[in-house]
């Protein structure tokens, strides 16, 4: 009967450490969310080797695949897209438009993408990626 | 009487071992936890009045649709690149590459080939586009 009742405890100590984990991972992943902002569209940048650390808050459009584009959580048009580019030039000349294009977008509306940019006077047109 | 001291001993759980392994994940997450690391890379597209005042000193990088490179109209593989662009270098430190992609041609497969050229000659790449395209 002793036996009995001093088993129980060390039982239910010896699933702490499990349950520690548990919770620590549960925070660990909670926390890394954070990090992972979703994205309106489902974009995966090209590799590069580039070593180049993006600039602080540039005007960030995202391709996906399809061509399609997307700032600030909204679906854009090229046109919507040329507006806010005049837009930025106006306000800062300085500034950086930053593309974040899905690896397997064609080079096509890459090349139209530059265009507008550069009808604008924009020199600085940057293509986010991954480091390798 | 014994009913109080056995629910006193009960609440006595030692936080060694928490504390143990708070740290062990810790540090482990701090030494192995990568996240998406960002760069960027910068692109031009050359005038064309650029293209035709250094002709004689540039190569000119095709890039088909299903990512088969020529250099300078010739066939080559992504290995031999490196090699060629070495090459033209040696002969001229000024020599310029232009990177000529079809319209089909996916970003990758371009940016494979800019990260080449770039590393060797980072101010003499630009982008080249058929004339009429764009408002070079």
């Amino acid at each position: 009967m002793i036996l009995s009742n001093s088993r129980k405890p060390q039982e239910f100590e010896s699933v702490l450490p499990l349950i520690n984990v548990i919770f620590l991972l549960l925070i660990f992943l909670i926390l890394g969310g954070i990090f992972t902002e979703a994205e309106l569209l489902n974009v995966h940048p090209p590799e590069s080797i580039s070593e180049r650390e993006s600039q602080n808050e540039p005007i960030q459009i995202l391709v996906n695949q399809q061509g399609e584009l997307a700032h600030d959580d909204r679906v854009i048009s090229m046109n919507q897209f040329r507006q806010l580019a005049q837009l930025a030039i106006a306000d800062n000349p300085d500034a950086a438009i930053e593309i974040k294009a899905d690896q397997k977008v064609s080079m096509q509306k890459v090349f139209e993408l530059m265009d507008i940019v550069r009808e604008n006077g924009y020199a600085n047109f940057q293509l986010l990626t991954l480091k390798i | 009487m014994q009913i109080t001291a056995d629910q006193k001993k009960r609440t006595l759980i030692s936080l060694t071992p928490l504390i143990d392994v708070v740290f062990i994940l810790l540090v482990f997450f701090m030494l192995v936890t990568e996240f998406a690391k960002f760069s960027v890379v910068s692109l031009g597209i050359a005038d064309q009045d650029t293209v035709t005042a250094i002709e004689q000193t540039s190569s000119i990088v095709r890039i088909s649709s299903n990512g088969e490179l020529h250099f300078d109209g010739r066939e080559i593989n992504f290995s031999e690149l490196t090699a060629l662009a070495r090459n033209k270098l040696a002969a001229n430190e000024k020599h310029v590459f232009f990177i000529h992609p079809e319209d089909d041609t996916l970003l990758q497969d371009t940016v494979f080939v800019l990260d080449e050229l770039i590393t060797l000659a980072p101010d003499n790449v630009s982008f080249l586009r058929e004339q009429g395209k764009g408002p070079s």
